[in-house]
């Protein structure tokens, strides 16, 4: 096929694959967790990032990093000690970095190109370093998720039973809540800051429509965010349209589809 | 208050304070709850009963005054996984969870139960048949009642074979067959696993059948000792009374 001879869609694909099985893993715990929005303000703040790595002449990517998890460790931490309030903590950091956000692209000298970029994602621009960088941050995410998994599971069921029961929840939680951060920034080139959180959370919503067990739903969640990103490229490559948004649609429609036809299973 | 002075000390409390502002909801508890007992605590609404669960589960710390488990602290009985807490049903996020029946009895396996001989899927429908659930392994969590729900959790917590065994109303929600159907059920697990259990509970009635003690709390203890003293004691009618089960 034409579309693999080139080497920026080749990139686009690995890249696009990769991201595409992190998002369901660190999003089907997000949606039990009752958490859904978090990814997308965790985006927030990762703009917050770029623009001031931007600032400071460093890589985007590692202060997009760097900013999120100090943020998301930030709102664990204030989450343990007023854990009734945990929406409006969650949107009191994502305004905070989306404020920091334009006060430094407001005052550094990023071309406009470059911001759109990163909020709606440049998976066709994908450099080398940019993919050595996704398979480091996949292998963190997927050797951290191996590690707590059984703990993480026990905890998003019920965290009181968890804490009773000996598991170090605070802990889990936290270490759940860096590896969130990372599969935003892993996102970022692909489909863009504003877009990642529905990666995380469109194919498991669309694995939920099946009514199975975790185990099954995860795995749907996989195959349903895979399908997306690659029929999302084909479509992108061959109308000519943004790769991010095109990816996002195609998830969209894949739920509604679902919906469809599961229906005579609900 | 006739607490049978033979056996070994199963949980401990000893001047136990615990205020969520400045007003304590548990003022000098101090309670000596036998090993291998059935405990039932009681009270009006607010009196503390949940308070003090949580402390008895390590989710509170108490501001006065110390916990022993078997001689043990909380903290070292949480790590050991000797304790496990079925809370109330409101509370959970199970009606949620996209896992089916034996998807979350089988959680017991990640906190820690022990692995027997058979396969994890057998202890686990041998589990779901000893409280009548294993028709229903394979259905979603979610999909079930009330009460069937909490059959499950129990399932989960067979599994688990705690030392402690710690209930917070796990019949509110049920009918009063189900209710009666989970006491025996709670009662032939404490027997057959040797089990310290506490629950906390509206249904005194049906629940003093198999209980062997009462707990009754009203931000200080109102009576400890045998089930059938409470129901005759003066708090006992009052507070029946006062909850209409007599």
């Amino acid at each position: 096929m034409d579309i693999f001879t080139y080497t920026f869609m080749q990139r686009a694909f690995i890249a696009g694959i990769i991201v595409a099985l992190m998002c369901p893993l660190i999003g089907t715990f997000i949606v039990i967790k009752r958490q859904s929005l978090l990814g997308d303000g965790l985006g927030h703040i990762a703009f917050a990032g770029v623009t001031g790595a931007s600032l400071l002449n460093l890589y985007p990517p590692l202060g997009a990093a760097g900013l999120t998890v100090l943020a998301v460790m930030g709102i664990e931490w204030v989450r343990r000690r007023q854990s009734q309030y945990v929406d409006m903590i969650m949107a009191l950091f994502f305004y905070a970095g989306l404020a920091l956000a334009v006060i430094f692209s407001s005052i550094s000298n990023i071309p406009s190109t470059s911001l759109l970029n990163f909020l709606f994602g440049s998976i066709l621009t994908v450099t080398d370093a940019d993919i050595y960088s996704i398979i480091l941050a996949a292998l963190v995410v997927a050797v951290l998720m191996k590690y707590i998994y059984s703990r993480l599971l026990v905890t998003a069921f019920d965290e009181e039973v968890a804490k009773v029961g000996g598991v170090a929840v605070n802990r889990v939680n936290m270490i759940f809540a860096i590896l969130t951060a990372l599969v935003v920034v892993m996102g970022m080139s692909v489909v863009g800051i504003l877009l990642i959180s529905a990666l995380m959370i469109i194919p498991v919503a669309s694995a939920h429509l099946w009514h199975v067990g975790f185990a099954k739903t995860l795995w749907i969640a996989e195959a349903y965010a895979v399908g997306a990103v690659i029929a999302g490229l084909f479509g992108a490559f061959y109308f000519d349209i943004a790769p991010g948004g095109t990816i996002v649609m195609t998830a969209i429609a894949l739920y509604i589809l679902t919906f469809v036809l599961s229906y005579g299973r609900r | 208050m006739g607490v049978k002075k033979e056996g070994q000390v199963g949980i401990d409390c000893q001047q136990l304070v615990y205020a969520y502002s400045t007003e304590p909801i548990l003022q000098d508890i101090t309670v000596t709850i036998p090993k291998n007992s059935f405990t039932i605590i009681v009270g009006p609404n607010g009196a503390g009963k949940t308070t003090f669960l949580r402390l008895l589960g390590g989710l509170l710390t108490p501001q006065k005054g110390c916990i022993y488990m078997g001689g043990e602290t909380v903290e070292s009985c949480q790590k050991a996984g000797h304790i496990h807490l079925v809370p109330q049903l409101y509370n959970r996020n199970a009606a949620q969870f996209p896992a089916t029946v034996e998807e979350v009895v089988g959680l017991a396996f990640r906190m820690g139960a022990p692995k027997e001989g058979k396969s994890t899927k057998e202890q686990i429908h041998k589990a779901l048949h000893l409280v009548g659930m294993a028709g229903l392994a394979k259905r979603r969590i979610g999909d079930l009642s009330g009460g069937q729900q909490q059959r499950v959790m129990l399932a989960q917590a067979l599994l688990c074979k705690p030392t402690y065994l710690l209930l917070d109303e796990p019949t509110s929600g049920v009918d009063m067959e189900g209710s009666a159907h989970i006491f025996n059920l709670l009662k032939k697990i404490q027997e057959e696993n040797q089990m310290t259990i506490v629950m906390v509970t509206h249904d005194i009635d049906d629940a003093s059948k198999v209980a062997d003690y009462t707990l009754c709390i009203d931000r200080h203890v109102c009576y400890f000792g045998d089930c059938k003293g409470f129901l005759t004691s003066h708090t006992g009618k009052k507070l029946a009374w006062h909850m209409g089960v007599l």
